[in-house]
């Protein structure tokens, strides 16, 4: 979960889009009032002041943009109060040069004090509020006082409001007080946000704990399950061998179907201990990682599975090495769990390919088959423990539904994302079964060598 | 028979190790056991079996590694004898992830010859000996 500061500059990023936006419809109106509705305002002034905004505006999204992400949080505040009181005083002129107190525009300072008031600590959005009221009254008084001249946008009889006592004392108060109101809703609102969110954060990282702890005890009691179901099998498998002796046909044939129901629950222990194995391990440290190497050992050892299965195989791997950031053991997990599935899932004389290439800065590695594909219904449960799609239950009664859910979290502990696509149009733009896509982070040469 | 080559198998499941018994006698191997794996390192020494079979998880979670590194470990006078006698040893599969095993790094960081992922089958296992010692028959 983000952090207050990070939260803040990424809406630093978006105020600087709000700004364009600003820049846009200032210049717009003031064309449309002194062109359309032929209103004398001092345009010289006006302009620079919107050049003045765009400027700083572009500075602001430059230095988003170029300050380093370690660097973020503590300048991103600072640069968010600063930005506020700049806004502040911009709108303040732009309220002066076009018609100061009768501007109705006035009530923007509404919008800039609800906005500092929500992305600001409550100290610095009440002294934010204070520099408007301040910038308010000044301009006010001082027009009022004749001590800086007064732009009139409209023509009144006698004078014009801002000479009116009791008009400026009515929306001077008026505007004020909303401000005052303004930040002080909008700061207990936005602490209450704060407070919620924090709570949800902390209520999040209790899951994560106790998800672990549920991950922990699932392996401890696979393992224990695991130890005497493989005794069981391993006595069965020496009566079934003639190591005790003869057996007769029906208990063989007994005794094979007990076998069958051993397999299964070995198979369902194993599969859980990865599963929560993967889950609890601690970080690990990751290594430079030789993809194309590890795939075409991996191929190598399934060489003669795919014979049996006349599958016909179709490796496109990319020409150079293609280092990632990674693990051998969890990577051999991952891609041999994909292969077993693909031989698995395809019909006997089907196709099955392996694509490894670059995109950007992202390592690509595609799994795919021509086999009985995902129907799109069920393609975002694949990866969920236990869940197997119909088709899959009726091509392979036996699975467990829980080797894609391994596999997930395994590319998840590279640091990678996987995803399905099924129908898959390959390179060759032939409707296959499914393809598998990971992606990775490449890793540089330089880094790598190093 | 005075020939017969000598198997010790180090497992603290004394079923595991009775029907190791059996496989083994079959091909008339001439089998010791220990239940852990202090009485195995006395048993090596004693015995000096042709081969052994260790289980990784025994009382602790490495408790078969700590006993192969102990054998192999260069600085020991007591197992010099020993030191050279071929381990295979018998992993589940997800220890390969407890303990970071590393196929590069080889026997250099496990002192195992060989490894052999339970459940073992009786032919794997058979398959599994002659390869590294060869039959007694």
């Amino acid at each position: 979960m983000e952090s207050f500061s990070a939260q803040l500059f990424k809406r630093a990023r978006w105020l600087v889009k709000i700004r364009w936006i600003a820049c846009f419809l200032v210049s717009g109106l003031i064309l449309f009032v002194t062109e359309i509705l032929h209103f004398q305002l001092p345009l010289l002034p006006l302009i620079i002041l919107i050049v003045l905004l765009a400027l700083y505006n572009a500075l602001l999204a430059f230095l988003l943009h170029k300050i380093p992400p370690s660097n973020w949080p503590k300048r991103a505040v600072e640069l968010l109060r600063w930005q506020f009181s700049v806004d502040f005083i911009l709108l303040a002129l732009f309220l002066h040069y076009s018609g100061g107190i009768e501007n109705p525009f006035a009530v923007y300072f509404i919008f800039h004090v609800v906005l500092s008031s929500i992305l600001l600590d409550r100290f610095y959005a009440y002294i934010q509020t204070i520099l408007g009221v301040l910038l308010f009254l000044t301009i006010v008084l001082l027009e009022y006082l004749n001590i800086i001249p007064h732009y009139s946008i409209f023509i009144y009889d006698q004078g014009g409001i801002y000479q009116s006592p009791l008009h400026v004392l009515a929306i001077v108060f008026a505007l004020i007080s909303a401000l005052c109101f303004s930040a002080l809703f909008a700061s207990a609102v936005a602490i209450k946000l704060r407070q919620r969110d924090q709570e949800l954060q902390e209520a999040y990282a209790m899951l994560k704990e106790e998800d672990l702890r549920k991950s922990e005890y699932v392996m401890m009691i696979s393992h224990d399950l695991k130890e005497p179901i493989a005794t069981v099998q391993n006595c069965i498998q020496l009566v079934l061998g003639g190591y005790c002796g003869n057996v007769s046909s029906p208990a063989e044939k007994t005794l094979k179907r007990a076998t069958k129901w051993i397999d299964k629950m070995i198979q369902l222990t194993h599969d859980l201990l990865s599963l929560s194995h993967i889950k609890v391990m601690p970080p690990i440290v990751l290594k430079i990682l030789n993809l194309k190497r590890e795939i075409q050992e991996i191929m190598k050892e399934h060489e003669k599975i795919f014979k049996d299965k006349s599958q016909k195989i179709e490796m496109s791997l990319a020409s150079d090495e293609i280092p990632i950031r990674g693990d051998r053991e969890i990577f051999t997990h991952i891609f041999t769990n994909l292969i077993t599935n693909a031989i698995k899932y395809t019909p006997p004389k089907g196709t099955i390919g392996v694509n490894l290439f670059t995109e950007g800065e992202r390592v690509i590695l595609e799994v795919w088959d021509t086999g009985i594909g995902i129907a799109a219904e069920y393609q975002e449960n694949i990866f969920k423990d236990f869940f197997r799609a119909p088709d899959a239950v009726r091509h392979d009664p036996d699975g467990t539904g829980l080797g894609l859910a391994i596999v997930k979290q395994g590319v998840e502990r590279l640091n990678g994302v996987i995803s399905v696509i099924s129908p898959y149009q390959g390179k060759q733009l032939r409707t296959c079964g499914t393809c598998f896509r990971l992606a990775f982070t490449a890793v540089l040469e330089e880094e790598a060598n190093s | 028979m005075p020939n017969q080559k000598k198997v010790l198998v180090i497992d603290d499941n004394p079923d595991i190790i009775e029907n190791t018994r059996i496989v083994l006698e079959s091909e008339d191997y001439d089998v010791y056991s220990a239940p852990d794996g202090t009485q195995g390192l006395a048993l090596i020494k004693k015995v000096k079996p042709d081969l052994i079979i260790l289980d990784v998880m025994m009382k602790s979670l490495s408790e078969g590694f700590e006993v192969a590194r102990e054998l192999r470990s260069v600085n020991s006078q007591e197992f010099k004898e020993v030191r050279h006698i071929p381990i295979l040893m018998m992993t589940a599969v997800h220890q390969k992830f407890n303990f970071g095993f590393d196929r590069d790094l080889g026997t250099e960081w496990l002192p195992a010859d060989a490894f052999i992922e339970k459940p073992v089958a009786p032919v794997d296992l058979l398959n599994k000996v002659r390869e590294m010692i060869g039959g007694t028959k």
